[in-house]
C-alpha cells in the first residue's frame, strides 16, 4: 500500500502543468521557457473549444411552456388537473394535486391520501423500496448531481465530455442541455437540441461508428446522428432517436457495446433494472433487476467488453460476464461507489469509495481461453493506494472520478471539490506486468481561480496520453503526457 | 423440416424443456394469484383468512397441478402456431387468405377450448357462485337451471383465449422473438414478469369491455342455446343488467382477475418457448466422424436447411467470431477434410455470408426498379388518359399524337421511352415541338429538325439507357446538338399463335385487374412487399457481425492469410450493401405507418450493422487497405471511412 503521505507535497506555487515529458511534468518557469509556447503548439492537434459561461443561457424549465411568453391568468384547479391528466396520466394529476399550486384549494387529507397514492404507485412502478437514502432526493437534478462524475454538475458550465474513440473530435453537454460537437479541423460546431434533452447526465460516442452519439438525458436517451461532412450547425429532426422506457428515468449511464453493435446499454437511478437496447430496431431488452440496490448508477465495460461493472447507489457493486449476464457480487462496503475504471485488458478495476482516501484493486481472471465466459474476480478487494492526509475531515470525500488512459501507463485521479487538492489532479504511473504496481509521478497544476470538473483521456493517442480537463470557467485545457506505450 | 437433425433431436428436448418449466413457474405465481383470485370487494375482510385456508386444501393443489398441466399445452401450440421469420402478405387477398385459412381456424378454437377449460379449472378454486354449472331453478325448484354466472365466466375465458391469439397473430407476435442478448432462464422470466402481467391485465381490460357490451346486446341467445344444449331450465335472471350495477361490478371483476391469470399462462409459456427456440446452440467446428458432418457450423448455414437452423447456425457463428479466439482459429486454419478440398472453414462462411447479402443487396435494387417502373406505368396511364379524353373534348383538331413521342420540357415530367433509344453520352431529350412556334429563328431549328424530338447536350441523367444504345447510332459523334430523326420501331413482323394467346391472356388478365374490387384483392401492397425484403434481418445482421469481425481478427489471428485472400470480396459486399441502403432504401409514399415503421428499423439496423463492420475493418487495417483492390465505384466510399467521415 502506497500513501501519498510518503510522496512529495503538492508544489505551492500555482503554475500551469503543460505536459508530461522525460517522466516528469513539466511547470513552465524560468529555467524552461521554451514551453511556455508549447500548449499553444500542441493544442493545433486538439479541438479548440471555450465555453462561456454569460452564453450559457438556461433553456425553459421543465414546467414551463410558450403559454408563459402571455399574460398570466389564472386556471381552475378542474381545468388544471384536466391538463395534467391529458399530459402525463394518473401521475400528472397526482402530481399537480401534491404541487403548492393546489394545495390551499384542496382539504389536507385528501391531499395527504393523494400523496400516498403518488408514493405507492411509484413503489409499485419501479419496485424501489423506500429505505434508500438516494430515494428521498425529491429533486431529479440533486440526484443527477450525487452520482456524476462531474465534481459540480449543478453548476458547472460543461456537464460532461465525451471523447470519440478514433477521430479527433469529443461532443460536449452543456448546463443549458445542449450538446455541442467540437472537431479538430473544422470550426462548424453542430449543436444538439430536442425537448427531451434536459439535464443531461452521460454521453457516448458509439464505437466503430463516426456519426453516432448516445445521450441520456432525464427522461430519455437520445440518439443523434451527426453526419461529420455536413455543413449545418442544427441537425435537422429526423437525425435523432428518442429511446424511452417505462420507469427508466432519469437515465444514469449510457455505454455501447465496444465489439460496435448495435446494442446500447443503460441504467437508471431510480430503476434497479438495466436494459439493452437494439438501437437499429428500437426493441429494449431487461438484462438484469439488481436487486437491493434500488438503482443502478453506472455501468461501465472493460475495454475487451467481456465485463461490464454495474455501480449503485448503495453500499455494493456487481460485475457482469457479456455472454450469460452472470453476475458476481462485491458488498459489504464502507460506502457506495464514487470512481472506478477498468485497466486495458479489463483484468483489474481500480475503484474508490464515498468518503474514502483509498483506491481499491480488483483482479480477475483471463477467461478468453475457455469458450465460456466467467466474472471470475477475486474474493476481497486490495487496497493500492491511500491519498488520506491529514488536513482531510473524517466525513468528507476525498476522490471525485479517476480514469485510466487506454494503454494502462497512466492514471489520473481527480478530488472532490470539498478536498484542500481539489485544484490538481494526481497522476499516477501504473503498470501490470509482470505485476501491478503505481507511483504518484505528481499533480497536475490548473488554472488560477478555477476547479477541475471533469477530466477525460483523449483515446488514439500514439505518443502517449492526453488527459483533457474541463474547468468550472468553460477552459478546456490539454496536458499531453509523452512516454513510450506498452505493447497492448 | 422433421428430417432435419436438430429439429428432430435437439427441438424436442427443447419444447420438453419449455412444458416442464412452464408448468413449474405458472404453478408458482399461481399460489401467489390465488390471493387476488379469492378476494373479492365485497368480502375483503376475510380475504387473508379464505387464502390461507385455501392454502391447506388438497383439492386447491390438485387444481393448480391441473391448471399448470393445461398451460404446458400452449407449448405445443406454440410449436405449431410459432413463425421464425414474418412475411407480411404482398396482397389483400393473401391476407384474407392467411385470416381464413384452417390452421389458423383451429389454433383459434384450440386457444378458445384450451382457455375455457382452464378458467373453468379456475372457477372450481373456490366455493362461489361460479363454481357449479347448474343451480336449482327459483321458479320451478324441481328443474335445474344453468347457472348464469359460471357461464359468463367460461364463455369469457374462450372468447379471451381464442381473441387473444387472433389478435396476437394479426400484430405478428407468434414470430420468434431472438434476444438482443442472450440471458438465463430464470433471469429473463424475472426480469419480463412485470412486463407481462402489466401487458395481461390491460389487454384482458380491453377484451372485457367489449365482451360485456356483447354480452349486454346478444348475450342472451347463446345462453338460450347451450341451456338447450345442457338441458338445463332457461335462467331466471339477467346477471349483465342496468339494474343490477353492483352485480355487474362484481362480476367484471372476476373476469377481468380471470382473463389477467389466462392470459398470464399464455404469456409465460410463449416466452418460455421462445426462450427454448432461440437459445444459441453451440454447433460443431468439426468432425472426424462422416455421420456428423450435418452438425457441422457450416453445413447448417446453407439456404437449404430450416429457416430456423439457419438462424441458430448465423448466431452461433456471430457469436464466436466475436468471443472465441478458439473457435476463430478453427475457422481460420485450413482443413484436413478431403471432402471440402481443403479449403479453410472461412471460404465456406465466406460463401454463404456473401451470397445472403448480395441477395439482399440485389433485391433492393430489384424492388426499387419495380417500383419505379410501376410508377412510371401508373404516369403514363394517367396521362394517356388524360390525353385521350382531351382529344375527344377538342373536335375538330388534329388527333393528338403518341404520348412517348410529346414531351413537356418540366422536369418533373416523364422522360419518353424514344429518349433511351438516343446515342451519344451528354445528350437528354426535349419537346421542341412546343418550340416550334416560338423559336423560329433559332440556329437550332434547322432543316434537319424531322421529329419532334432535340437532343441537347446536358447534365448525365440518363446514361445508362443512352449508351445501350450507342452501338446503334455510331456514326453520331458530334457534341454539337443535333437533330435527331424521329424513328419508328420495326414492326416484329412475326408472332407465334402462343405468343398471341399469351398477350391475349395478359390484355384479358390486365382488363379484369382494372376491376375496382379485383384490383382492391390482387394489387400488391408495396410497403409490404419491401417489408419482406427484410424478414431475414437477423440473418442478415449475423452475417455483417461475422464477416467483419472474423476480417478484423484476421490481422493478429489468421496464421495463414486465408482471409485477407479475399478480403476485397467482404469490403466490396459490404460497401455495396451500404450504397444500396442509402440510395434505396427510402420510404414509398404510399406506406401504411406500422409496415414502414417495422421495415424502418430492420432497414435501420442493417445499416447500423454494416456501417460498423466497415469500420472495423478499416480501423484495423487503415493504410493497408490502399492495396487491397476495391472496386473503382467504392474507392471513395472506403476512404471516407478511412477518415470517419461516414
Amino acid at each position: 500500500i502506497h500513501s501519498s503521505v510518503l510522496f512529495s507535497p503538492p508544489p505551492t506555487q500555482s503554475n500551469i502543468t503543460l505536459c508530461e515529458l522525460n517522466g516528469e511534468l513539466i511547470n513552465p518557469n524560468e529555467s524552461n521557457m521554451s514551453f511556455r509556447n508549447f500548449d499553444e503548439t500542441d493544442s493545433f492537434y486538439y479541438p479548440d473549444a471555450k465555453i462561456t459561461v454569460d452564453s450559457l443561457k438556461k433553456s425553459l424549465g421543465k414546467n414551463e411552456t410558450a403559454q408563459l411568453a402571455f399574460l398570466e391568468h389564472s386556471q381552475t384547479l378542474k381545468c388544471r388537473l384536466q391538463t395534467a391528466y391529458n399530459g402525463h396520466g394518473i401521475y400528472g394529476a397526482l402530481n399537480e394535486i401534491n404541487s403548492s399550486a393546489s394545495s390551499e384549494a384542496l382539504p389536507m387529507l385528501f391531499r395527504s391520501v393523494c400523496q400516498n397514492l403518488l408514493s405507492a404507485l411509484r413503489w409499485v412502478g419501479g419496485m424501489q423500496l423506500p429505505m434508500f437514502p438516494h430515494l428521498n432526493l425529491s429533486d431529479e437534478t440533486s440526484l443527477i448531481a450525487s452520482i456524476s462524475q462531474n465534481n459540480d454538475w449543478i453548476d458547472s458550465p460543461i456537464r460532461f465530455i465525451s471523447w470519440h474513440c478514433k477521430a479527433n473530435k469529443f461532443a460536449l453537454a452543456l448546463k443549458d442541455d445542449t450538446v455541442k460537437v467540437y472537431y479538430h479541423n473544422n470550426d462548424l460546431v453542430p449543436t444538439l437540441k430536442h425537448k427531451l434533452q434536459r439535464n443531461v447526465s452521460d454521453v457516448q460516442w458509439k464505437p466503430f461508428a463516426a456519426s453516432l452519439l448516445a445521450v441520456a438525458a432525464q427522461t430519455a436517451v437520445l440518439i443523434w446522428t451527426i453526419d461529420p461532412c455536413s455543413l449545418s450547425s442544427r441537425p435537422y429532426s429526423g437525425s435523432v432517436q428518442v429511446l424511452s422506457f417505462r420507469n427508466h428515468s432519469p437515465v444514469s449511464s449510457v455505454a455501447w457495446n465496444p465489439h460496435g453493435y448495435d446494442q446500447l446499454f443503460t441504467s437508471c437511478v431510480l430503476s434497479s433494472a438495466i436494459l439493452v437496447w437494439n438501437v437499429g430496431l428500437k426493441k429494449p431488452q431487461v438484462i438484469q433487476h439488481i436487486s437491493r440496490c434500488a438503482g443502478v448508477t453506472r455501468l461501465l465495460f472493460s475495454p475487451d467488453g467481456e465485463k461490464v461493472l454495474a455501480s449503485t447507489p448503495s453500499s455494493s457493486f456487481r460485475v457482469f460476464e457479456t455472454s450469460m449476464w452472470s453476475n458476481e457480487r462485491w458488498s459489504q462496503l464502507s460506502g457506495r461507489l464514487q470512481a472506478a475504471c477498468w485497466n486495458y485488458d479489463g483484468r483489474i478495476l481500480l475503484f474508490s469509495l464515498l468518503s474514502d482516501p483509498r483506491i481499491y484493486s480488483l483482479t480477475f481472471g483471463n477467461s478468453k481461453s475457455s469458450d465460456q465466459l466467467t466474472v471470475d474476480g477475486s474474493k476481497h478487494a486490495t487496497v493500492v493506494i491511500d491519498l488520506s492526509s491529514d488536513e482531510q475531515g473524517d466525513q468528507s470525500n476525498v476522490i471525485h472520478s479517476m480514469i485510466w488512459d487506454e494503454s494502462g501507463s497512466r492514471l489520473a485521479v481527480m478530488f472532490d471539490k470539498h478536498d484542500f487538492r481539489s485544484a490538481r489532479i494526481a497522476l499516477f504511473a501504473t503498470s501490470s506486468n509482470p505485476v501491478f504496481s503505481i507511483t504518484l509521478k505528481g499533480y497536475i497544476e490548473g488554472r488560477n481561480g478555477c476547479l477541475p470538473q471533469l477530466i477525460a483521456f483523449k483515446p488514439n493517442c500514439s505518443t502517449g496520453a492526453c488527459l483533457t480537463i474541463c474547468y468550472s470557467d468553460g477552459n478546456i485545457t490539454y496536458v499531453p503526457l509523452y512516454f513510450k506505450r506498452s505493447q497492448i | 423440416m422433421a428430417k432435419n437433425w436438430l429439429i428432430s433431436q435437439e427441438f424436442i428436448w427443447r419444447n420438453a424443456a419449455a412444458a416442464v418449466w412452464t408448468w413449474v413457474v405458472n404453478s408458482s405465481w399461481l399460489l401467489v394469484a390465488l390471493f387476488v383470485w379469492t378476494f373479492t370487494p365485497s368480502n375483503h375482510i376475510y380475504a387473508v383468512y379464505d387464502y390461507f385456508l385455501l392454502l391447506f386444501s388438497f383439492r386447491v393443489w390438485v387444481l393448480i397441478f391441473c391448471i399448470s398441466c393445461l398451460s404446458s399445452l400452449f407449448v405445443k401450440l406454440h410449436m405449431q402456431g410459432s413463425k421464425v421469420t414474418c412475411k407480411l402478405p404482398t396482397t389483400r387477398f393473401q391476407s384474407l387468405v392467411a385470416m381464413f385459412s384452417f390452421k389458423r381456424i383451429f389454433l383459434t378454437m384450440c386457444h378458445g377450448v384450451l382457455c375455457g377449460v382452464i378458467t373453468a379449472f379456475l372457477a372450481g378454486i373456490t366455493e362461489s357462485k361460479f363454481s357449479t354449472v347448474y343451480i336449482q331453478c327459483k321458479n320451478t325448484p324441481d328443474y335445474v337451471c344453468l347457472n348464469e354466472s359460471c357461464y359468463i365466466l367460461i364463455l369469457f375465458g374462450s372468447v379471451v383465449g381464442a381473441a387473444n391469439f387472433v389478435s396476437r397473430s394479426n400484430k405478428h407476435l407468434y414470430c420468434l422473438n431472438f434476444p438482443i442478448v442472450q440471458q438465463a432462464r430464470f433471469i429473463s422470466i424475472k426480469c419480463n414478469f412485470h412486463q407481462m402481467l402489466v401487458q395481461s391485465y390491460k389487454t384482458c381490460a380491453k377484451f372485457l369491455q367489449y365482451f360485456l357490451i356483447f354480452y349486454y346486446l346478444i348475450g342472451y341467445l347463446t345462453r338460450e342455446f347451450v341451456a338447450d344444449l345442457f338441458r338445463a331450465g332457461p335462467c331466471d335472471g339477467h346477471i349483465v343488467s342496468t339494474l343490477n350495477i353492483m352485480g355487474v361490478i362484481s362480476l367484471a371483476w372476476t373476469l377481468w382477475v380471470s382473463g389477467t391469470i389466462l392470459l398470464l399462462l399464455h404469456d409465460v409459456s410463449w416466452h418460455l418457448f421462445n426462450i427454448y427456440a432461440t437459445k444459441m446452440f453451440p454447433f460443431r467446428m468439426d468432425s472426424v466422424f462422416p455421420e456428423d458432418k450435418p452438425k457441422i457450423l457450416t453445413s447448417n448455414l446453407t439456404s437449404d436447411q430450416p429457416l430456423l437452423v439457419q438462424h441458430l447456425a448465423f448466431q452461433y457463428l456471430s457469436s464466436i467470431a466475436s468471443s472465441s479466439s478458439i473457435k476463430r482459429k478453427q475457422i481460420y486454419i485450413i482443413s484436413h477434410d478431403t471432402g471440402s478440398a481443403n479449403q479453410p472453414k472461412w471460404n465456406l462462411i465466406l460463401d454463404e455470408c456473401l451470397a445472403r447479402l448480395k441477395k439482399l443487396t440485389t433485391s433492393i435494387k430489384d424492388h426499387k426498379q419495380i417500383a419505379l417502373r410501376m410508377e412510371q406505368n401508373k404516369v403514363k396511364t394517367t396521362k394517356s388518359s388524360k390525353s385521350s379524353s382531351s382529344s375527344q373534348s377538342s373536335s375538330g383538331q388534329s388527333p393528338a399524337p403518341d404520348s412517348s413521342q410529346f414531351m413537356s420540357v418540366s422536369a418533373f415530367n416523364h422522360r419518353p421511352k424514344s429518349c433511351d433509344t438516343l446515342d451519344g453520352v451528354n445528350m437528354s431529350c426535349f419537346d421542341v415541338s412546343s418550340l416550334n412556334t416560338t423559336n423560329a429563328g433559332n440556329p437550332l431549328n434547322s432543316p434537319n429538325l424531322n421529329g419532334s424530338m432535340l437532343t441537347v447536350p446536358t447534365p448525365k441523367l440518363w446514361t445508362k439507357q443512352i449508351r445501350k444504345r450507342a452501338a446503334l447510332h455510331s456514326n453520331v459523334s458530334s457534341p454539337v446538338p443535333i437533330i435527331q430523326p424521329y424513328q419508328e420501331v420495326p414492326q416484329v413482323p412475326y408472332k407465334t399463335l402462343n405468343s398471341q394467346i399469351q398477350a391475349l391472356l395478359q390484355r384479358g388478365a390486365s382488363a379484369i385487374k382494372k376491376f375496382p374490387v379485383v384490383s382492391f384483392l390482387f394489387n400488391e401492397i408495396p410497403s409490404h412487399s419491401m417489408a419482406n425484403l427484410y424478414s431475414e434481418h437477423n440473418i442478415y445482421r449475423w452475417s455483417i457481425r461475422s464477416l467483419s469481425s472474423l476480417s478484423a481478427y484476421s490481422l493478429n489471428e489468421d496464421d495463414y492469410g486465408v482471409v485477407q485472400r479475399r478480403l476485397h470480396e467482404v469490403i466490396n459486399c459490404l460497401l455495396d450493401l451500404v450504397v444500396t441502403l442509402d440510395k434505396h432504401g427510402k420510404v414509398l409514399p404510399i406506406c401504411t405507418s406500422e409496415t414502414t415503421n417495422l421495415m424502418l428499423r430492420q432497414q435501420q439496423s442493417i445499416k447500423n450493422e454494416a456501417k460498423s463492420a466497415v469500420y472495423r475493418i478499416t480501423d484495423t487495417f487503415s493504410t493497408q487497405l490502399e492495396s487491397i483492390p476495391v472496386d473503382a465505384e467504392f474507392r471513395r466510399k472506403l476512404r471516407s471511412f478511412v477518415e470517419h467521415q461516414e
